[in-house]
């Protein structure tokens, strides 16, 4: 893991470089720009081995082919240049050939990283690959072809020129040894501060390289004749003054780096790679070119020294010391395209110490692993976000889910099929369709390609006419729309009735049978507007009556039906216009409202009569008036009768006890003979009733008395009573005990004798009954009133009170009541006297109950303590008195209920039942008792309800397969 | 609870998003059914069919029995028959929730439990002894018999199961069906509440009223109403050992009472022979009276329908529309008995128009239109329920059976959140408590249970620097370590204290701080 990782940043490094190289490439291009397998690399013992095998056989070579070699390379490599290729020159003057054909091999050669090499341990290909080295390799030999594009003809003069480097170069390197040296330093220090400096600084290197260069190129032609190859990183430069160097700090920073190499290597050895690496170096020299090439660096390298190995070590570069470039320039191109462990030259550690940075720490490096790992695992779960919202806000989850369509259409078919409204299913269907589709209608595509085909034939005129005719009619739905939307605003409810109307009558007119009904009428008013039958203005009708032909009976007849045919027209059209409201009123009428009506209809006429009568002449006259005053009479006499009809009816009706007595009392009144027979059932039961009610009127009384308090000393009843209807307290037992009252015999034994005066006339009782009748409703007590004072207005001795009536009835029948029930009720009364005292001890009790359940204080003074006794002596102060609250009298529930005692204590054991304070989540009671207001039971909810409430909120289909979530697709 | 009605509904107070969705998601549920069951109520096809006068000369209550029962079908007419029982009159009268089943106890011994409609009889008794009360329990399977000294439960064959024998002298009994509790209440001034489904007596409470005259329930929030000797009606839960309300009624004996089916409406009759009509939601008043009867009204009873029946004497009368002020001027019916026939009480039949009437010489059902509930909910009480269903049922509630603890005046107390808990009044105990527990605290302010203080010794020797060593060892800090460690600043104050006086020269005896007070200041 640690390794692959290293080998990765490597990686990434050398990606960064390239990027940086092929600008530079592009920006640069006259200038060399050598570069070298790194020396930073560190070796193998395989690879070392390798080598060493490699050398030997090389050197065996080399003595059977002598120098023979260096022409045809020379030629060879000149064709090269001029036909396909670029040459480039090792940095010991050996040179490559690109060849667009297979360049993807050589630059995998030449650029493979040593750091990858070394982050791969065994040089798989496999390995390389995964770090990206082949598409690595790619983008160099872009940038490659970029600067190959770019080549300018100076350089080929430069390079052939370079042919002459061998010679010369030992020459030239003598000197300049000593202006090369002072250039170097200067080289070496900004190459140091690039590589610690990051890419981005990238300008700034270009800049000083491209001062390098030229000052380079002033100085001397080495530096275009040396390695031009074209992988380029910030060190470039540098890697180009070592070239020339023989500087003992590069020297000791090779061997700084191989050492490492080796010692790295050494644990990692593997017997396989090495077997590898021998069939790989036995097949070196397979190419002819790749021979000639090596004879050629041979002989170049023919001045060097040799050592034991047979590797010929670049002097001035190194020092005579072995380095791993030297040994790399023996491999076979295409086989160190495989054996990428050698990695690629890198300028960028030639120069400067290049050591490997220290490997972070175990744990260091897995908690930067761990957060990448997290990184991106963390965008690849956003992609879920969506999906887990809409989980979590929905009601329910059924799986497995339901199919998810990619597109909206697919959503769409499914069900359509499904329904079959495309496909014909039965016979019929299918037939249809089949002739449908034979006459090529069923074919809507066709269609479609029809429109297409039509506007395709149009010209642009005519598409853009269409395009703003479909433009128009959207606008014109829009508005529609809009229009529609606003008057479904209006909220004015005469809009509203006046477009209803409209809207019906429209309703009306679509209705076929309406509309013939419509045109009927319209075609009867229209013949008869032809007969011109109904008018008088016409023609004839005017020289009728200009000729004075009126007068004959017959023309005025004609007339006449004319005129009344005209007015019948009139009416129509007018009773068209009206509702028919009128006649309904008048079906609907009863008997009680035609009796009423009746009564409107004798007494309406009167009250007019007596404002207006006063300037009429006719009117005002003495007759007149007597035969009015006659009629009035009549008329009040007849409304008597229509009320005591009608009072009789709803008495008839009503037969309470009270009131069926009161009633057969009348009857007998009315009649003028009184019916006592004590052995009839009706009549004992009346009377019984009537002692009872007598009986609570007392009670009552004494109800009353206890309220108001002071009433106590009225002797007269009748006060007593209409306090109590002053009171009107709005109390409902007050209401019927006053109704009572009014009908009570038995409680008013003052007004009996006072009603003894008055002569009862009946038909002034029956018209107060009738009244009576009417408000049943209204306090009895107003009604008897009104009625009085009305009574006083209009008919002053003619009408009594009708509960003085009622008590002159009572008082009659008292006379006749057997004594046995009425000591039955002295009895009952006797019983009950103490009533008061029933309620004195209730409230007594009341009372206890407060003082019981208020404050308190306690008096914790010890007696004898904290003062003297004895004679003259004060009682000490009470010093030591608790204080504890309890229920305040304005507190209790019961404060404003007369006869009720609420208790104050708390059902403790509910407690358990109820919530001290509001549970979370809730912030409010409202909230918490909004929560429980739903109603969940089964058997105050319906089934449905019942059933969708308590629906779980996971639903598994049992036996089905639950996929794992997918993520949507974006 | 009335709420205003254009509240802000509760979702849009929470600031919370996820109760936001949830109060939210949670109110459309119940506004759905709301409507859901608003809609069901299409389903109710049934309608009360009250009688009606024809024109306004006539009156509902003139009409007879006899001309109601020529004018019905058949199975209606055999529904209103007269059993004549004179021997061990007068009868108590109970039917079973279902309405199929009839149990009548006569005073002098006699029980006997039918199928009232069929006229098959279940089992008949003769207990020898007097019979107060009859009372079937859960369903037709068990009863329970007030008799002359205990309460006995039989089963339905008429053996007898368990005797009560807490409860003497018991007149009244009734039954919470969803508490499975049986309530009695009679001569001693008692009442018991019996769990019947596990045989525990719930509670047992005087009343302190003298004999309890009469007893029902309120079938909204299964509170007892009681009616005493002395004109008051006290309602009762099992819970609290005194009445939550204590109503004075009449100014004699309450004869009976009942609670509407709605819990709303309390009729009372009293022996000073006045029918009162009580709205018991909160204001405890009487809504009406109805016209007083010349013999005091013995029963009252409230129909499914809210029809309102007093008996009194051998009259039987029918009040309609008596739950608001203005009372209706006459009776919607009247039936009055033979002259000799005391009505003892009375019972509509449920989801039947017919009036049960137990009197001192048998029983009699009238016919009375529009009495019954004619929409019956099967799930909750079905009449046409089958052996089957009736185990079923059993079960049921038996497992769904409330606990008597459950019982409140208002039953949407429960789940609610206790607020006003506080306002309620202290017991003794508390108030005793709230008495001697500033002593206490006062005992923990003072010293007294601390270790002296030793400014003369060296500070680790103290005993209060000792304690506090062992408190901090075991590394609990508590009040106790607190004080200690305040007591021990105090003596290291006063060693201090002590040694710069001494290095000034001042040369001090330690007093104690009892003693320092009347040092005399310099």
């Amino acid at each position: 893991m640690g390794k692959r990782s290293k080998s990765s940043r490597s990686g990434r490094t050398t990606t960064a470089g390239k990027v940086f190289s092929s600008k530079r490439a592009t920006s640069y291009k006259n200038e060399t720009e050598p570069s070298k397998p790194v020396p930073k690399s560190r070796g193998k013992h395989a690879l070392l081995n390798a080598f060493e095998i490699a050398e030997a056989e090389e050197r065996k070579k080399a003595r059977k082919n002598g120098e023979e070699y260096s022409d045809d390379s020379e030629d060879h490599d000149i064709d090269d240049v001029y036909d396909d290729g670029i040459v480039r020159f090792n940095k010991d003057g050996t040179r490559k050939v690109y060849q667009p054909g297979d360049e993807e091999e050589e630059e995998d050669d030449s650029e493979i990283d040593s750091d990858e090499a070394f982050g791969s341990d065994d040089g798989d290909e496999e390995i390389l690959d995964s770090f990206g080295v082949k598409s690595k390799a790619k983008a160099k030999f872009k940038a490659m072809e970029d600067e190959y594009d770019s080549v300018d003809e100076e350089e080929f003069v430069d390079l052939s020129e370079a042919w002459d480097l061998d010679d010369r170069q030992q020459e030239n390197l003598k000197k300049k040894s000593g202006e090369k040296a002072a250039q170097k330093e200067d080289a070496k220090k900004s190459s140091k501060t690039k590589a610690t400096t990051s890419f981005n600084l990238q300008e700034e290197e270009d800049d000083e390289s491209h001062g390098d260069d030229e000052s380079e190129e002033g100085g001397s032609e080495q530096e275009q004749d040396a390695d031009s190859e074209d992988v380029s990183d910030g060190e470039e430069i540098d890697s180009d003054n070592d070239d020339d160097s023989d500087d003992g700090d590069d020297d000791s920073d090779e061997e700084d780096s191989d050492g490492s190499v080796f010692s790295d290597i050494d644990t990692e050895f593997d017997e396989e790679k090495a077997d590898k690496l021998r069939s790989l170096i036995s097949n070196m020299y397979e190419n002819d070119e790749d021979a000639e090439y090596e004879k050629r660096r041979r002989y170049e390298n023919n001045n060097q020294e040799e050592n034991e190995f047979g590797v010929t070590v670049s002097k001035k570069n190194n020092d005579g010391k072995l380095s791993l470039s030297d040994l790399t320039s023996g491999v076979d191109k295409k086989a160190a395209a495989s054996l990428s462990l050698l990695g690629k030259p890198d300028g960028k550690s030639k120069n400067k110490p290049q050591h490997v940075a220290v490997p972070l720490s175990k744990r260091l490096q897995d908690k930067v692993e761990r957060k990448a790992a997290l990184d991106l695992t963390r965008e690849e779960l956003t992609k879920f976000d969506d999906l887990i919202a809409q989980d979590e806000d929905a009601e329910h989850l059924v799986f497995p889910r339901l199919p998810v369509y990619d597109s909206d259409e697919e959503a769409k078919q499914l069900p359509n099929t499904g329904i079959s409204a495309l496909a014909p299913e039965s016979a019929m269907e299918k037939k249809i369709a089949g002739i449908l589709k034979t006459s090529a209608l069923a074919d809507e595509s066709q269609a479609q390609k029809f429109e297409e085909l039509a506007t395709k034939n149009m010209s642009m005129e005519e598409l853009a006419a269409r395009r703003n005719e479909l433009r128009r009619m959207r606008e014109l739905m829009f508005r529609e729309e809009q229009k529609a939307r606003r008057i479904k605003k209006i909220k004015s409810k005469t809009y509203r009735k006046i477009h209803k109307r409209e809207r019906e009558r429209l309703r009306d007119a679509m209705m076929s049978d309406e509309e013939s009904d419509q045109e009927d009428h319209d075609i009867k008013r229209a013949q008869e507007r032809m007969s011109l039958k109904h008018k008088n203005q016409g023609k004839w009708a005017k020289r009728m009556v200009s000729q004075g032909l009126t007068k004959d009976a017959e023309t005025r007849g004609e007339m006449e039906e004319m005129l009344r045919r005209g007015e019948s027209l009139r009416k129509k059209m007018s009773a068209r216009d009206d509702n028919d409201g009128d006649e309904q009123i008048d079906s609907n009428l009863g008997d009680d409202q035609f009796l009423s009506q009746n009564r409107d209809a004798l007494v309406d006429p009167d009250e007019p009569a007596e404002g207006a009568n006063l300037g009429k002449g006719l009117l005002g006259m003495k007759f007149m008036r007597e035969a009015e005053a006659r009629q009035k009479t009549e008329n009040q006499q007849r409304i008597q009768e229509l009320d005591r009809a009608k009072a009789n009816w709803e008495l008839g009706q009503s037969d309470d006890e009270d009131e069926g007595r009161v009633d057969t009392a009348n009857e007998i009144l009315n009649q003028g003979r009184r019916k006592y027979a004590p052995g009839t059932k009706r009549s004992i039961a009346d009377v019984l009733a009537v002692k009872i009610d007598s009986e609570r009127k007392a009670d009552l009384q004494s109800d009353d008395d206890e309220d108001d308090n002071d009433d106590r000393d009225n002797d007269n009843v009748t006060t007593v009573v209409k306090s109590d209807k002053k009171k009107e307290g709005g109390a409902q037992d007050d209401d019927s005990d006053s109704d009572d009252d009014a009908s009570n015999p038995w409680f008013t034994e003052t007004n009996i004798h006072k009603s003894n005066k008055v002569k009862p006339v009946m038909e002034a009782e029956a018209s107060a009954r009738d009244r009576l009748a009417h408000k049943v409703a209204k306090h009895q007590s107003r009604v008897v009133e009104s009625a009085k004072s009305k009574k006083a207005r209009k008919q002053d001795n003619i009408l009594i009170d009708t509960s003085d009536t009622l008590d002159l009835v009572t008082q009659d029948r008292e006379a006749d009541t057997d004594k046995g029930i009425s000591f039955k009720q002295d009895m009952i009364k006797r019983a009950f006297a103490g009533d008061d005292i029933v309620e004195e001890e209730f409230m007594a009790e009341k009372r206890q109950r407060i003082a019981d359940e208020g404050d308190q204080e306690i008096d914790m003074t010890l007696p004898g303590w904290g003062g003297w006794g004895g004679e003259g002596m004060k009682a000490p102060k009470k010093r030591f008195v608790k204080k504890i609250q309890g229920v305040a009298v304005e507190k209790r529930q019961d404060r404003d209920l007369k006869n009720v005692i609420i208790s104050e204590k708390s059902d403790k054991k509910s407690d358990k039942y109820q919530v001290k304070s509001v549970p979370y989540p809730f912030e409010s009671v409202e909230q918490y008792e909004a929560y429980l207001k739903m109603p969940m039971g089964q058997q105050w909810t319906t089934e449905t309800t019942h059933q969708k409430l308590i629906k779980p909120r996971v639903i598994v289909k049992p036996g089905a397969i639950i996929n794992p979530l997918d993520a949507p697709q974006k | 609870m009335s709420e205003a009605p254009k509240k802000k509904p509760a979702w849009k107070t929470a600031r919370n998003k996820e109760l936001r969705k949830d109060l939210k998601r949670v109110e459309s549920h119940t506004q759905e059914a709301k409507e859901a069951a608003k809609k069901t109520e299409m389903l109710l096809l049934e309608e009360q069919g009250f009688l009606e006068a024809e024109n306004e000369m006539e009156a509902t209550h003139k009409v007879t029995q006899e001309e109601i029962k020529a004018s019905v079908d058949i199975s209606t007419k055999k529904k209103a028959y007269d059993l004549k029982l004179p021997d061990f009159g007068p009868y108590d009268i109970n039917f079973t929730r279902t309405g199929r089943k009839l149990l009548i106890g006569g005073r002098k011994g006699h029980v006997a439990a039918f199928d009232w409609r069929e006229g098959r009889l279940q089992f008949e008794l003769n207990l020898n002894e007097t019979v107060r009360a009859v009372q079937w329990l859960h369903n037709d399977q068990y009863f329970a018999v007030a008799q002359k000294r205990n309460v006995f439960i039989y089963d339905h064959q008429g053996s007898e199961v368990h005797r009560l024998k807490q409860q003497i002298e018991m007149t009244n009994l009734d039954f919470l069906p969803y508490h499975y509790l049986l309530v009695s209440s009679g001569l001693t001034s008692m009442l018991f509440y019996q769990d019947v489904s596990i045989g525990k007596q719930v509670a047992a409470f005087k009343t302190r009223l003298g004999p309890t005259t009469s007893q029902c329930q309120n079938p909204y929030n299964a509170i007892m109403n009681l009616g005493h000797s002395n004109g008051t009606v006290t309602m009762w839960s099992p819970n609290v050992d005194e009445p939550l309300v204590k109503m004075l009624a009449h100014r004699g004996p309450v004869n009976d009472v009942s609670v509407d089916r709605s819990g709303r409406y309390l009729a009372t009759a009293g022996s000073d022979s006045s029918v009162k009509v009580w709205d018991i939601r909160n204001t405890y008043k009487e809504v009406l009276r109805l016209p007083r009867t010349k013999v005091a009204p013995q029963t009252v009873n409230w129909s499914d329908s809210n029809l309102l029946s007093v008996g009194h004497g051998n009259t039987i009368t029918v009040w309609k529309d008596v739950q608001s002020a203005p009372r209706p001027k006459q009776p919607y019916m009247q039936h009055n008995m033979h002259p000799d026939w005391k009505v003892s009480s009375a019972q509509f039949v449920p989801f039947e128009d017919i009036l049960g009437v137990g009197h001192s010489e048998g029983f009699s059902s009238l016919i009375i239109p529009g009495a019954g509930e004619a929409n019956f909910d099967a799930l909750e009480v079905n009449p046409y329920q089958t052996r089957h269903q009736r185990r079923e049922e059993e079960v049921r509630t038996l497992l769904q059976k409330l606990q008597p603890e459950m019982i409140t005046m208002d039953p949407e107390d429960i789940g609610r959140i206790a607020m006003d808990k506080d306002r309620r009044r202290k017991t003794a105990r508390e108030q005793m408590e709230e008495i001697t527990e500033p002593n206490k605290k006062r005992a923990q302010e003072s010293d007294d249970d601390m270790p002296e203080l030793q400014p003369h010794l060296a500070d680790e020797e103290t005993a209060v620097s000792k304690e506090l060593q062992k408190k901090k060892k075991k590394g609990v800090v508590d009040e106790r370590q607190m004080r200690l460690e305040q007591l021990q600043e105090r003596e290291r104050r006063m060693r201090e204290n002590k040694k710069r006086r001494l290095e000034e020269g001042y040369v001090e005896e330690y007093v104690s701080p009892a003693i320092s007070r009347f040092q005399q200041r310099q």
